[in-house]
């Protein structure tokens, strides 16, 4: 049972804030991602965690009690670092003990502890294995089982898939998705990659520039991005800027780029305002020009720039007038390059942010 | 343009063959460094051995039968030659300095390596003043601080002595190993409940063995051929094998038999360890002491 609180933490290196009053609150058995770009100050997080770097401010607490003043081998907080770092001159037995070793556990218990504990992550039989005789799978799985076997508070993880090949990548997830399940463990880790976040993380905290600018389970955060640099950063690289035209309680009417384009109304908007509007690229829809079933709304036209096939799916740029728009469509049906289509932007996948402060994204 | 199998069989052993030149250019280095010996080694075993005769007119075996005087290997080994106490108080020496200059090289090493901080490049060349300075200079600059604080004609003065060349030979070695070390290891062994006493014990020094050796290799060989600062400062109280050689070479006109076996002795401590470390040592880790 561990509950995690930051409380406006800021880390100061000279003159860069790499951290700026960051607050967050982990329930236990939460399972929470950090997510940014590299830089953003979400590794230092995860260090000030740690006990590996000192807050210039703010305030740690784990189940209400600072631990601030606790050196990082007594937080009795596990962290797996990126890149695993196993021990290279023990073998997967010693390097599993290790934490019961240097605090004093009896002989037996460790033998037993460390049975345990690869059985868990499916390992029993390579006590004697050196890490580098290990696949990356097997390296992460030696280090969970090195850490866990400390019975962490807390488990703190860099970036936990990153280092592993696609195939892997899937089977670590539902691994590790599965063992913070059963051990109810609070977990916090970090990522520069939003699908990593998305698929593991229960709610994900959106850093950047050392701020976290957005926190939410992963739809929202997918479906609802706070600000154009958030919807790009999350996929939806389409900008348009616009204005709205004509407005009724329900129905906003947007006018990008000479195409009227029907969206929800949102409570401060007013006539004349300027608005940046995104979608993902999967959300448009494409008819071809003489298809009867076009919708009569929300519809603009576009040539076909460049297509690229990717097997199940193809990736189109889209030119429309002025606007540049990136699209990523089934593979069922194709459309050739020059080739004219009619885009359907559906009003619910469309998120309209007032101002346009933002350039279009260079392709 | 395809490339037959014969071509890329080529190709692949190219690499290890060396150009005639490059195979001279090896020759000559191989020589220069052996020949130099060669003389020291015969003089060792010769008792009469004189210019312009290529080898010595009559050989130690054949004198020492009919001397009338321990000769030779034979006075080496013999009590009044003092030199099994040489031997002993060099290597005790050596072996003490390896100790004390490893355990002050390891933080200030760790330091440089891992940390940024003001004036860090001054403390860098600070480090490498010792081997730019003459030996002399330095010599007499302790010789009269040591006086004033009686630390002369012991063993600590001459220890103390001796870690001013040694020092900045093991921070260069063990501020590249910790360079290739990532602190991650250190960071999890802490996490994972290890004091920082532990975790140099079990974690870094473990890691970092191969710098170690060859750092006190270094610290050793240097120690064991140091003249002058002994002179100094041991003040003729304490023989080394150096001072011992000194004094028997001190005349300066020929090599007597005695010199040659002092100078022969001299160079064993070095290769004997060098055979023992032999294989916890990596030569790119060797190199680095150089500068490579």
């Amino acid at each position: 049972m561990t509950e995690l609180v930051l409380q406006n933490l800021v880390k100061k290196f000279d003159d860069v804030t790499a951290v700026d009053n960051f607050s967050l609150t982990i329930p236990t058995g939460g399972f929470v991602a950090l997510l940014g770009y590299s830089g953003c100050g979400k590794t230092t997080t995860l260090r000030m965690i740690a006990g590996l770097e000192e807050p210039t401010s703010g305030e740690i607490f784990i189940d209400g009690q600072s631990i601030l003043h606790l050196a990082p081998n007594h937080r009795n907080i596990g962290m797996i670092f990126q890149r695993y770092v196993l021990f290279p001159h023990m073998n997967v037995e010693k390097n599993v003990g290790f934490g019961l070793r240097m605090t004093g556990v009896h002989k037996d218990e460790i033998r037993e502890r460390t049975k345990e504990a690869l059985d868990t992550v499916q390992l029993a039989g390579y006590e004697k294995r050196f890490p580098s005789q290990l696949s990356g799978g097997q390296q992460q799985r030696v280090a969970i089982a090195r850490t866990l076997i400390t019975k962490p508070k807390l488990l703190l993880m860099d970036e936990p898939l990153s280092n592993l090949d696609a195939k892997l990548r899937e089977e670590m997830r539902s691994f590790i998705t599965e063992l913070q399940k059963s051990l109810n463990i609070t977990t916090l880790f970090v990522t520069h990659d939003q699908i990593e976040a998305i698929e593991l993380a229960d709610n994900i905290g959106l850093m950047f520039a050392g701020e976290m600018v957005q926190y939410g389970t992963p739809e929202e955060i997918f479906n609802h991005p706070n600000t154009p640099e958030i919807a790009d950063f999350m996929g939806a690289t389409n900008l348009m800027h616009g204005e709205i035209v004509d407005l009724t309680p329900d129905i906003c009417k947007i006018n990008i780029d000479g195409n009227l384009i029907s969206v929800k109304t949102q409570p401060d908007a007013t006539v004349g305002d300027k608005i940046t509007m995104t979608i993902r690229p999967e959300h448009m829809e494409f008819f071809s020009v003489d298809d009867d079933g076009t919708p009569s709304a929300n519809v603009i036209d576009g040539t076909i720039a460049e297509a690229v096939y990717h097997g199940g799916t193809v990736s189109y740029y889209i030119k429309s007038g002025n606007i540049d728009l990136q699209s990523r469509q089934r593979s069922t049906v194709t459309f050739d390059t020059e080739s004219k289509i009619k885009i359907h932007l559906p009003p619910e996948h469309l998120w309209v942010f007032p101002g346009r402060d933002r350039q279009p994204a260079t392709i | 343009m395809t490339i037959t199998k014969n071509q890329r069989k080529k190709q692949a052993s190219s690499g290890n063959r060396l150009s005639p030149y490059q195979r001279y250019y090896l020759i000559f280095i191989g020589i220069a460094v052996v020949v130099p010996f060669v003389p020291v080694i015969i003089r060792a075993f010769s008792f009469s051995w004189f210019w312009p005769s290529i080898l010595p007119t009559k050989w130690w075996w054949e004198a020492r039968e009919n001397a009338w005087q321990p000769l030779g290997w034979d006075y080496i080994f013999s009590g009044p030659s003092h030199v099994g106490e040489a031997i002993i108080n060099t290597v005790f020496i050596a072996i003490v300095v390896t100790i004390v200059c490893t355990a002050i090289s390891l933080p200030a090493a760790r330091v440089i390596a891992w940390e940024k901080f003001r004036g860090k490049s001054a403390v860098e060349f600070f480090l490498l003043t010792p081997l730019i300075v003459a030996d002399i200079a330095i010599g007499l600059g302790i010789l009269i601080t040591f006086l004033q604080l009686g630390l002369t004609g012991g063993y600590v003065g001459i220890i103390l002595a001796h870690l001013i060349p040694t020092t900045p030979y093991m921070v260069r070695v063990l501020t590249s190993v910790f360079q290739g070390l990532s602190r991650d290891y250190e960071e999890q062994a802490r996490l994972l409940g290890a004091t920082p006493l532990k975790t140099l014990w079990f974690i870094t020094m473990p890691m970092i063995l191969p710098g170690i050796m060859a750092g006190g290799l270094f610290a050793f060989l240097i120690s064991t051929n140091i003249f002058l600062l002994t002179f100094f400062v041991g003040q003729g109280n304490i023989v080394t094998l150096p001072t011992m050689l000194f004094a028997k070479v001190i005349g300066g006109s020929s090599l007597d038999t005695i010199g040659a076996e002092v100078a022969l002795i001299l160079s064993l401590p070095g290769l004997i360890l060098l055979i023992i470390t032999e294989r916890f040592l990596k030569e790119e880790i060797f190199a680095k002491g150089f500068g490579g």
